[in-house]
């Protein structure tokens, strides 16, 4: 090949393909993340600016007058700190228990002669498709006990068939050479998952971990059907109703004047802010385990 | 792929067999008793959808109706065009949407600097945590035509002001492109994660072979991913009946209604009209059952092209 | 042992048979649950004000209050699941409550609405209140399963800038070619005075429904359960002054006096286009009381727009008249009813029609003196709290959703945002003007058939109300012809309600459905 010569010439020096593709990348990439960062930095803006200031003109960077407002009404609503304990409580079990469940019940299925292991997989992907709905939904987590229990909304939600699918497949691409060894030697599988497969999973580990804290972080229908009582309820649900347009006029009646100028739109996006800041911080730990490759030490196919 | 399950599979009673496995078969029954217990006790449910449904008998007591529910809903005008709008939004949302994540997730791959791989996809995954009620207001404020900065620039430049808001032609573009803005980059996260995975030493293989980034990318990169694209299209495939109801819902308006009209939006209208209970489960599942059937087909084609399948 | 056993069973027997026997009227130490429909400030754990509720019986009042935004998937999960509470806020008169009324979940009230069993309510509520929460019966009676919520609103009014009339030599608009003239105007003459072509008349809000009484009675139309001369009844599009109406507002549409993007505005959208200062009219659901905020110093729109001044005017009326006739329906703000299987059913309806006393009105209003407010002026309706904890009470115990009824009808209005002597006398003058310049008129009780208030039609034309949606804007933004509107609303709307307009003319016509 005409390359081969072309690399041993300058070893080190740019080369066209290399100038090429990272040109690419991190034009296209810097472009699309500054795309993508500006309604957040909106967000961040506009919950700092006067909804005088934001009527007048909606792109307005660097406002000539900064307000408190929105978050001091935020922090003054008294299920504000009921709704984080709660979001973390569920969160925090929900992942965990959720991460447990998944790779268990994932790594038999990569077996795909295991007997059985096809009737699974074909009900498990029916229930993509088909549920009972919220009333039957409802008298099962109630013949459980579990109302106004905040695992009724870790429970029902603990696995789903798309995370089950990824993470087998995942597990499935990994070199098969270790877990044969392991097996040779005389391990059993709970053993071979826990010593061998799993230190391996981290990336997807990380991904599905991901999708899960930020879904249940997120989630609050269940809350709706099945925690009456307010002190239950997740933060999402509190500050949606906190923008919600009644709640707001029930507040603004009671604030003083000055504090009147606050707006739905404001504490909206406060409430964003607030909401989404904690999760966000999770992200660059477990970022790492899936934008590095892993080294793979010692696995030879 | 010679493993111990294969090895001793025939000719084996079943006792033997599960004791043999019975690690891998303690594994599968948490997994299972969730299964029954949180997706299947609670199926009954479905049958709501051919039955005149009662508040005070509830399900075990509401007669049934003789699928008045589906004569009701394949005679109706409007289903037609609900299922037309339904399939096209989606299809070209398929077609437009789904390799960009795959793309950018390969490009993030290319790039070498950690600090800058890390940032841009760092700031890529925000839209997604915030949600379509507060992005569709920014989105109106960029495209309206009452001083909306996309139609104030396209002013400036001598052109004409678009009606990108109230126009049924410009809708479809409108749903895919900001769907692409808001979640393409938290899209990229599992593609990273499959990229991950890649054993290192097939690019120090490579390169001793003397291959070019290109060639890397198309030797190595992609065969790593494909698997997951794969798999994430036979997902993809499998969701074209379901366009989402918020993004949509926030977007239509009178005159965009011709296309704007979806499953989505006609379940909500349902239960606006009149609380029909046990007609909206009707319409889920023909749009799950349709949906069902795609995810199968899609399954079974990936098998027969040798790619990565479900099960 | 076995004497005293005996004795603990005839004893326990004697218990129960007291119980039994005992007059209906209150069970001490009980406790009654409820759902309400709350907003999110409101605290319901520890709330001294619901105890204080509950004291005047010597009973608990146990409050479950779904969230605001979610509340009907949560009470329908409750209807369905026969987990009703004893005394529950329904939020529905429509079909889901006709549907749960028939199928008896819901107690009839009939035997117990009277001067005897709930003389508040009885004395208070009137025929066109009671309307709307009335169920049609098969046989053409109607019967009352619930008891409605109501609020005496202050005048419709429409909300001008009195800075740009004044500007531009205008007068407030009473007719719709008066108020043709100045939304023109304020938009193609630049009020505002920046030199810029930036601002519009006003905007027509589709979502609140565009067909506003305060617009509509400058044609004299009339709503569809008014019948026509000969006794028939007519949709509102099937009236010429309706039609007459749809022209009126795409003349302005095309004359740029209409905002362009009307169509793109959702709920409340049109107030802050208001407060941005780029529209010079606001009308919809827009009250006498809504004045005082846009007066206020400190708020949005005169922070925004020094030196904006604002006006109210009445409703438009009809070419050559003095007043405008407004059609009217009762401010109905949910229903409140009782479980049908409640063990406390005695109880249950006590609570509720002391909830149309002032007593109990004014306790979930403004609480309890020293906690939620400082001092209550029950003429001015005025509630002084001087301290911020009292301020934070106030929004955390009391609510206008924890309320049974809005207010007692008779009491006058309730003047929420009023907080000084000034914004009273606004609010007060601006009323009595705008009540000189129109005239209520009542009509839901006449010959509207109970729980068919809402418009209902059949599923298989469930698009219908949005294809009228359509063809109503396209019309207004000059993409479809008058013949394509007359066409829609002859081949597809009309046929689409003729059920109900069948229905209304057997329900009214004396022969077979008798009232």
């Amino acid at each position: 090949m005409v390359l081969i010569g072309r690399k041993n010439k300058n070893r080190v020096r740019l080369r066209g393909d290399d100038v090429a593709v990272s040109a690419v990348s991190y034009t296209v990439s810097a472009a699309f993340a500054l795309l993508c960062f500006a309604p957040f930095l909106l967000v961040i803006i506009y919950s700092f600016t006067p909804y005088d200031l934001y009527l007048k003109n909606h792109f307005d960077f660097f406002p000539s007058r900064l307000t408190l407002d929105a978050y001091r009404m935020v922090a003054k609503y008294k299920y504000i700190w009921s709704g984080y304990r709660n979001t973390l409580y569920v969160a925090l079990f929900g992942t965990a228990l959720s991460m447990l469940l998944m790779v268990v019940t994932a790594y038999p299925l990569t077996r795909k002669d295991l007997r059985g292991n096809k009737v699974i997989m074909t009900l498990w992907i029916i229930t993509m498709f088909f549920s009972g709905g919220m009333i039957p939904d409802y008298f099962l987590i109630r013949s459980l006990g579990l109302l106004n229990n905040l695992w009724s909304m870790i429970l029902p939600g603990l696995l789903g068939c798309y995370n089950l699918i990824l993470t087998r497949n995942y597990m499935e691409s990994l070199p098969r050479s270790l877990e044969e060894a392991a097996l040779i030697d005389g391990a059993n599988d709970l053993q071979v998952l826990v010593r061998v497969v799993l230190p391996l999973c981290l990336p997807i580990l990380a991904t599905l971990g991901l999708f899960t804290i930020v879904g249940y972080w997120n989630s609050y229908f269940n809350a709706i059907i099945y925690l009456t009582k307010r002190t239950n309820w997740p933060l999402q649900l509190v500050l949606r109703e906190l923008v919600f347009e009644s709640g707001v006029n029930e507040l603004r009646q009671g604030m003083a004047a000055e504090e009147r100028a606050t707006t739905p739109f404001l504490l909206k996006m406060a409430s964003i802010v607030v909401a989404t800041l904690p999760i966000m911080l999770v992200y660059p730990f477990l970022q790492k385990y899936f934008m590095t490759g892993l080294v793979l030490g010692g696995v030879k196919e | 792929m010679a493993m111990t399950a294969a090895v001793t599979q025939r000719r084996v009673g079943w006792g033997k067999y599960l004791y043999k496995n019975r690690w891998l078969y303690l594994m599968s029954v948490p997994g299972l008793a969730f299964l029954i217990l949180f997706k299947y006790i609670p199926i009954y449910g479905v049958v709501m959808a051919f039955q005149d449904f009662k508040f005070k008998t509830g399900v075990f007591g509401s007669p049934f109706n003789h699928f008045k529910h589906f004569v009701t809903l394949f005679s109706s005008d409007r289903f037609y065009r609900v299922l037309t709008n339904s399939i096209t939004l989606s299809s070209m949302r398929l077609v437009a949407s789904f390799p960009v994540p795959v793309l950018l997730a390969l490009l993030l791959n290319e790039i070498h600097a950690r600090w800058f791989k890390r940032c841009s996809q760092t700031l890529m995954y925000l839209p997604h945590f915030i949600s379509w009620v507060v992005l569709s207001g920014i989105v109106v404020n960029f495209l309206s035509m009452n001083d909306g900065l996309v139609n104030d620039l396209i002013q400036a430049l001598g052109g004409k002001k678009v009606n990108f808001l109230g126009s049924s032609a410009w809708f479809r573009a409108m749903i895919i492109g900001t769907n692409i803005w808001k979640e393409a980059g938290w899209g990229t996260v599992i593609y990273l994660a499959s990229l991950a995975s890649i054993n290192p030493e097939y690019y120090e293989a490579a390169t001793v072979d003397g291959a070019n980034r290109f060639q890397k990318i198309r030797y190595v990169t992609i065969p790593g991913v494909s698997g997951t694209i794969v798999i994430m299209l036979v997902l993809a495939v499998g969701g074209l009946m379901n366009n989402g109801f918020e993004q949509i819902y926030l977007f239509q308006n009178d005159l965009n209604i011709s296309v704007s009209d979806i499953f989505e939006t006609y379940t909500y209208n349902i239960g606006v009209v009149g609380g029909q209970y046990s007609y909206s489960t009707a319409v889920g599942l023909f749009k799950n059952m349709v949906g069902a059937i795609l995810i199968f087909t899609s399954n079974t084609l990936a098998k027969r092209l040798g790619g990565a399948t479900l099960y | 042992m076995k004497k005293a056993l005996s004795l603990a069973v005839v004893l326990a027997t004697l218990l129960a048979m007291s119980a039994l026997t005992a007059p209906a009227a209150l069970a001490e130490g009980e406790t009654l649950t409820m759902l309400q429909r709350l907003p999110a400030t409101y605290v319901v754990e520890d709330n001294p004000v619901i105890k204080a509720w509950g004291d005047l019986y010597g009973i608990t009042i146990e409050i479950e209050a779904p969230p605001i935004s979610s509340f009907n998937d949560r009470r329908n999960v409750i209807m369905a699941s026969g987990d009703l509470p004893d005394l529950m806020y329904v939020g529905d008169t429509g079909a889901l409550y006709t549907q749960w009324s028939k199928e008896g979940l819901f107690l009839n009230l009939d035997p117990y609405f009277n001067a005897e069993r709930t003389p508040n309510a009885f004395a208070v509520l009137n025929d066109d209140e009671l309307f709307t929460v009335k169920v049609l019966n098969d046989d053409g009676s109607s019967s009352l399963y619930s008891l409605p919520r109501v609020q005496t609103k202050p005048q419709d009014v429409i909300i001008y800038r009195a800075d740009w009339l004044e500007k531009l030599g205008l007068e407030v608009p009473t007719t719709a070619a008066e108020f043709a003239v100045v939304v023109e105007a304020f938009a193609t003459r630049d009020p505002d005075g920046n030199g810029a072509d930036d601002t519009f008349g006003w905007s027509l809000n589709t979502v609140m429904g565009p067909e506003h009484r305060s617009l509509l009675s400058a044609f004299g139309t009339h709503p569809m359960e008014v019948p026509e001369a000969d006794g028939s009844y007519k949709l509102l599009q099937q009236q010429p002054a309706y039609i007459e109406y749809l022209a009126w507002c795409r003349d302005m549409y095309s004359a740029g006096a209409l905002d362009p993007e009307f169509y793109v505005t959702k709920m409340y959208e049109d107030d802050d286009v208001f407060l941005a200062g780029k529209m010079g009219v606001i009308y919809n659901s827009k009250v006498t009381e809504h004045l005082a905020a846009l007066n206020d110093p400190a708020g949005v729109f005169q922070t925004g727009n020094p030196g904006a001044k604002v006006v109210a005017g009445p409703p438009l009326r009809l070419e050559g008249e003095t007043v405008a006739d407004v059609w009217y329906n009762p401010q109905v703000w949910g229903n409140y009813a009782i479980n049908a299987d409640s063990d406390l059913i005695d109880l249950a309806l006590k609570v509720l029609d002391d909830g149309y006393t002032d007593k109990v009105n004014e306790l979930l209003l403004v609480g309890l003196e020293g906690v939620t407010y400082t001092t209550w002026d029950p003429e001015t309706r005025f509630a002084f709290k001087d301290s911020d904890e009292i301020i934070a009470n106030a929004t955390s115990y009391c609510a206008s959703y924890a309320t049974i009824n809005y207010q007692r009808q008779d009491k006058g209005l309730l003047v929420a945002t009023a907080n000084t002597p000034e914004q009273l006398d606004v609010f007060n003058g601006t009323e009595e003007t705008v009540r000189a310049a129109a005239r209520r008129v009542s009509f839901l009780s006449g010959n509207g058939v109970p729980g068919y208030g809402d418009i209902q039609v059949t599923i298989t034309e469930v698009g219908i109300p949005d294809a009228w949606g359509e063809i109503r804007t396209k019309y207004i933004t000059g993409e479809a012809s008058l013949e394509e509107l007359q066409a829609f609303i002859n081949d597809k709307y009309v046929p689409a309600y003729q059920p109900l307009l069948d229905l209304y003319a057997a329900y009214n016509d004396g022969a077979g459905f008798n009232k």
